[in-house]
């Protein structure tokens, strides 16, 4: 059975490799080519290229993580942090493809603008070392956001009933050891669903306190008023697993619990069943009367 | 108190290499699962949700009910659940993975779809798009108003089911869906190997039943354990998004992200099929806006070839 | 003076038992072929039957869009011909029209057989069909199935006790004076029939009584068969079933295709037993004007169902209407035949004295039934062919409906058995209430005849 299975995912896989890898060549140009980022390399762009990127590009491309090569095999779209890919491209190269697609990767010319797709690209570069922004023009290179220099230890979410809140702590010491307001650090903040986690945010930086706020307004609970929260730094070193109450419980209402048309016989609408009944008995009550008449009309058989 | 969890680029691209089989293997996966279901080791552990909606780790030889059990169960249905399916029509390709995964999990023929991608448009020359059509599962549904035997009911999570032991095959219901939505075993149906000793199982209406009416089921036995059902994790395109309405939650198949059911309905303007006849739909559609593909006409008959030109209306 | 009145009573009496006795005990060439061929078509429709039941309704034109067809337009027919029962016994008779007694019990053993058959015709429709007592045992009440299920039911047992009530008097005149023409096993079966039927005062009180109150409880219990029929249909979204008016409209149309079955009936029967004396030009004159008056009726709700949907043209209406209106339409032939033939043309004849003469209404009758049996079709398939969402992924024999040579087979099957069983009822009771037409000619029947 086991070698059935894989033969049979081996064939079709194949045939998919085939059919994607038939497909026509990226057709970019030289002067696409050279064109470079067309907007400025600054930590904040780069968090607005991953917002796009989350809605466009990670359903197929995943994570974006540093690897010497891409391991993904197709039918799956390449790992684009991986080094050798991005060492091949160059910033217009990565822009003309996303604009115009190839095969099974889609043109995004018209559902992105131009600037998304620009922002996509230095969110791309972002964690890629060897990157050189490009120093002229438009893209002038900023200040680079200050990273924060102590040591994390923890993270925590703690839940505001008032604000329907959650705020989001990085526990930290600086390098003496004393504790110390983590600013700058990207944290995530996750909902435990029945098939999977909902981020509420993903990667936003704390603030000067080591804090983020996170608006939760009208964020439903489970039955018991509880919700199961995971909040997590960014990078995935530190995370926290809560069930944190957040309200009354949610009434849950049994929809087939009431007497409905489309309900099952045992619950059949009380004034169709009596009116059934009776409609039915009472035709049989005449119906048993007149076979008693019958009766009668034996019983009187020579008078 | 703190834990470390398992960071998520490892759980993720476990994920993957599932995700790339599941793919890979998209009609043959959900069949090879249920046979492989019958030869597994039974030690094997395996969540399973319980009727008061706890998961628990159990052997796997306890899901081996009689069918009576299996009856009460299905009849049942999940506490404290609202399913509810989201159609993205921006993504549709008709790549028609959730229709061979689907054929392949409920063992139907070519010509039986719980789940059919059709070509359409809203009003004439407003342009076409692909639509892909399950069971609405409806909250007013005309078809377990009418059946005259309690074999297609409606469950407490909202999913409508068929007993295929009782349907006495009188084909009320088929009538009465205004969405078409409902196949029936004309013939012998497709038997499967091991379909001829299998207990039967409503939430997976295997094994099929000459005489008796079939259709989707949202893949009820796949949720009883946690899982999206066998379309939404078959489609490559990111077109379904599934989850409870009560958590208010839906679930990508493809990208497996999770996101608020309300944000995105409202957000993209979702509508129902054929609201006007008062049915109640747990599907919602999200307008086919900002397509990022060509619409191709010309259409894949029932056995996945090409037709030459569509036939609508 | 007595003696003479006792005389002539005893002269008609006999004058009736001869005329319409006598053909009961005769088995004439023709009729033994006309059962033989009857006979012959249930065993082909038997066999048919039993291959559908082994390899499945796949055997039939069916399939998962038009999935109803041929044996549900049957059922629907079969229950329309059966409601002529109730028309002619309970409203025509209740009235107080006399005309009506030697026809009665003609149309009260149409109504029984083609109850009958409806049943029959349901579970030839059926899936699985040795599921069939789970009607009883997980019956739904608010199924529309279990209504139908319950009426047609009560509508038979009626239907019997309308059939029997009546033709106890008749019973006893056969049981005193048949005993030597009949074998031994025929007499004993009236004789019990008859329940000791003598003709009292008190007998016929009871009687009379009973039947009334029958006449009166099978009005709404007839109305309640086929409104329900129309359910099944009416209670739907789908377009073209979709309509307020189904219950009126399936009640007149039924009256329609009773009156013709009856026209029909009345003509064969009349010759084949010489009751020329009994089943007179009048009566078809009569049956003639009450058909015209149930088809204008039935005109006005076809006015209704199809001209305002017509008008309005919605979406799915308006698909539904171009396959019914135009030639170019799937069934535009198929409706306007029907139409023409089984309404328009029937009226429009039925109103010149001329054409309501025996065998111009014995055609016309024929072109009703086959048209109401063509109109069911009409009702029950074209809503199915055009579901609101389109048909793709199918293959072509699921876009439209062909019923097959087995399909047709058992459909005629079903009506070869509602016939026979209206062929055996004429031959083994008398099909004229004798002590009725005794009591029109004035004859004391309020004794042992």
């Amino acid at each position: 059975m086991n070698k059935l299975s894989k033969i049979l995912s081996f064939v079709s896989i194949s045939l998919l490799i085939m059919t994607n890898a038939s497909a026509q060549d990226w057709n970019v140009t030289a002067d696409q080519k050279a064109m470079t980022l067309g907007v400025a390399f600054t930590e904040d762009i780069q968090d607005a290229g991953n917002g796009i990127y989350n809605k466009s590009c990670k359903m197929c491309h995943g994570e974006v993580f540093v690897a010497p090569s891409n391991e993904r095999a197709l039918p799956l779209a390449p790992n684009l942090g991986a080094t050798d890919w991005q060492a091949a491209n160059t910033d217009g190269e990565i822009f003309a493809k996303i604009t115009n697609g190839k095969g099974g990767m889609p043109p995004f010319s018209g559902s992105l603008s131009e600037d998304e797709r620009w922002k996509v690209v230095a969110f791309i570069r972002a964690n890629y070392d060897a990157y050189v922004p490009p120093a002229s023009g438009n893209a002038a290179a900023a200040p680079k956001v200050e990273k924060f220099k102590g040591t994390i230890k923890d993270v925590e979410a703690i839940y505001n009933d008032a604000a329907q809140s959650f705020t989001v702590r990085v526990i930290a010491v600086d390098d003496n050891g004393h504790p110390a307001k983590a600013k700058g650090v990207k944290v995530d903040l996750f909902v435990k669903r029945y098939f999977g986690n909902m981020a509420l945010i993903e990667g936003q930086r704390t603030d000067e306190n080591g804090e983020v706020n996170v608006d939760a307004t009208g964020l439903k609970a489970n039955l018991d008023g509880n919700v199961e929260i995971i909040a997590r730094t960014n990078d995935k070193a530190f995370a926290k697993e809560e069930t944190v109450t957040i309200g009354y419980p949610e009434k849950w209402e049994n929809p087939i619990e009431g007497r409905h048309m489309w309900g099952t016989s045992a619950r059949t609408p009380l004034w169709l069943l009596i009116s059934y009944l009776t409609v039915t008995l009472g035709t049989l009550g005449v119906i048993g009367w007149a076979v008693f008449q019958l009766l009668r009309i034996y019983n009187l058989r020579e008078r | 108190m703190s834990k470390k969890i398992t960071p998520e680029a490892t759980s993720r691209r476990n994920f993957l290499k599932k995700f790339g089989i599941s793919v890979g293997t998209a009609s043959a996966v959900s069949t090879l699962g249920i046979l492989s279901s019958c030869v597994t080791d039974d030690e094997e552990k395996v969540p399973m949700l319980t009727t008061d909606g706890k998961v628990i780790n159990g052997k796997k030889t306890e899901l081996k009910l009689n069918l009576n059990e299996m009856q009460i169960r299905s009849r049942e249905g999940l506490s404290g659940k609202k399913f509810v399916m989201v159609i993205d029509l921006a993504k549709c390709k008709n790549a028609r993975k959730c229709m061979s995964a689907c054929q392949g999990a409920h063992h139907l023929k070519p010509e039986q779809h719980h789940i059919n991608v059709l070509q359409t448009e809203n009003a004439e020359g407003t342009g076409f798009y692909y639509q892909p059509k399950p069971c609405m599962h409806c909250d007013n549904p005309p078809c377990t108003k009418v059946c005259p035997v309690d074999a297609t009911f409606k469950r407490k999570d909202g999913i409508v089911l068929i007993d295929n032991e009782r349907c006495i095959g009188c084909r009320f219901c088929i009538a009465a869906c205004p969405y078409s939505a409902r196949v029936f075993n004309w013939e012998e149906p497709k038997y499967y190997e091991g379909d001829e000793n299998a207990v039967y199982d409503m939430e997976l209406n295997v094994p099929q039943k000459k005489g008796t009416v079939s259709k989707c089921l949202f893949s009820a036995d796949r949720l009883r354990i946690g899982k999206l059902p066998y379309c939404v994790s078959a489609c490559p395109n990111g077109t379904y998004w599934f989850g409870d309405a009560n958590e208010d939650a839906v679930t990508n198949g493809t990208s497996k992200e999770t996101v608020r059911l309300s944000t995105l309905l409202s957000d993209n303007g979702a509508y129902t099929l054929l609201p006007e006849l008062g049915t109640k739909p747990s599907v919602y559609y999200l307008p086919p806006k900002d397509r990022t593909f060509e619409y191709k006409a010309g259409e894949l008959n029932y056995l996945g070839e090409e037709e030459p030109k569509p036939q609508h209306g | 003076m007595s003696e003479i009145k006792k005389q002539s009573d005893e002269a008609i009496m006999a004058k009736i038992r001869e005329d319409i006795l006598t053909p009961m005990t005769k088995f004439p060439l023709i009729y033994k072929l006309w059962i033989g061929m009857l006979l012959t078509i249930i065993a082909v429709a038997i066999w048919g039957y039993i291959i559908q039941l082994q390899n499945g309704l796949g055997q039939t034109g069916m399939r998962d869009y038009v999935s109803w067809g041929l044996y549900i337009a049957s059922f629907v027919f079969f229950v329309a011909t059966a409601l002529v029962g109730m028309l002619i016994s309970a409203v025509v008779g209740l009235l107080g029209q006399k005309w009506i007694i030697p026809i009665s019990r003609i149309a009260e053993m149409i109504a029984l057989a083609f109850a009958m058959m409806a049943g029959i015709a349901i579970v030839v429709d059926m899936g699985r069909p040795d599921r069939i007592l789970n009607l009883f045992l997980h019956g739904r009440f608010q199924s529309p199935i279990i209504w139908d299920v319950t009426v047609v039911n009560v509508y038979v047992i009626i239907s019997i006790l309308l059939l029997l009530l009546p033709m106890l008097p008749d019973l006893g005149i056969i049981r005193n004076h048949m005993k030597k023409d009949l074998p031994k096993w025929q007499w004993n079966m009236y004789n019990i029939l008859s329940l000791g039927w003598v003709g009292t005062p008190g007998q016929y009180k009871i009687l009379h009584s009973t039947l009334r109150v029958l006449l009166i409880l099978i009005v709404p219990v007839a109305m309640a068969l086929h409104t329900v029929t129309s359910w099944l249909s009416a209670l739907t979204l789908r377009s073209g079933w979709d309509s307020t008016i189904f219950g009126p409209y399936y009640v007149t149309g039924a009256f329609v295709a009773g009156s013709g079955a009856v026209l029909v009936a009345m003509y064969f029967i009349r010759r084949a037993y010489k009751l020329e004396d009994y089943i007179t030009d009048y009566h078809f004159d009569k049956m003639g004007k009450l058909m015209v008056l149930v088809g204008l009726v039935y005109f006005y709700f076809n006015l209704n169902e199809f001209l305002v949907p017509a008008y309005k043209m919605k979406t799915a209406d308006a698909h539904h209407i171009f396959t019914l209106f135009s030639f170019h339409g799937e069934y535009g032939v198929m409706f306007w035949l029907t139409q023409m033939f089984g309404l328009i043309l029937p009226i429009t004849f039925g109103l010149f004295k001329p054409f309501r003469k025996p065998f111009p209404m014995m055609i016309i009758g024929v072109a009703i039934v086959i048209g109401a049996w063509f109109k069911r079709v009409i009702i029950v398939v074209p809503t199915l062919a055009h579901p609101f969402l389109p048909v793709q992924n199918v293959p072509e024999n699921f876009h439209h409906y062909v019923p097959t040579g087995l399909e047709i087979t058992v459909t005629l099957g079903i009506l070869a058995a509602a016939i026979l069983i209206v062929s055996i009822l004429v031959k083994i009771f008398p099909v004229i209430p004798m002590w009725e037409i005794a009591e029109e000619k004035g004859v004391d029947i309020h004794k042992d005849l």
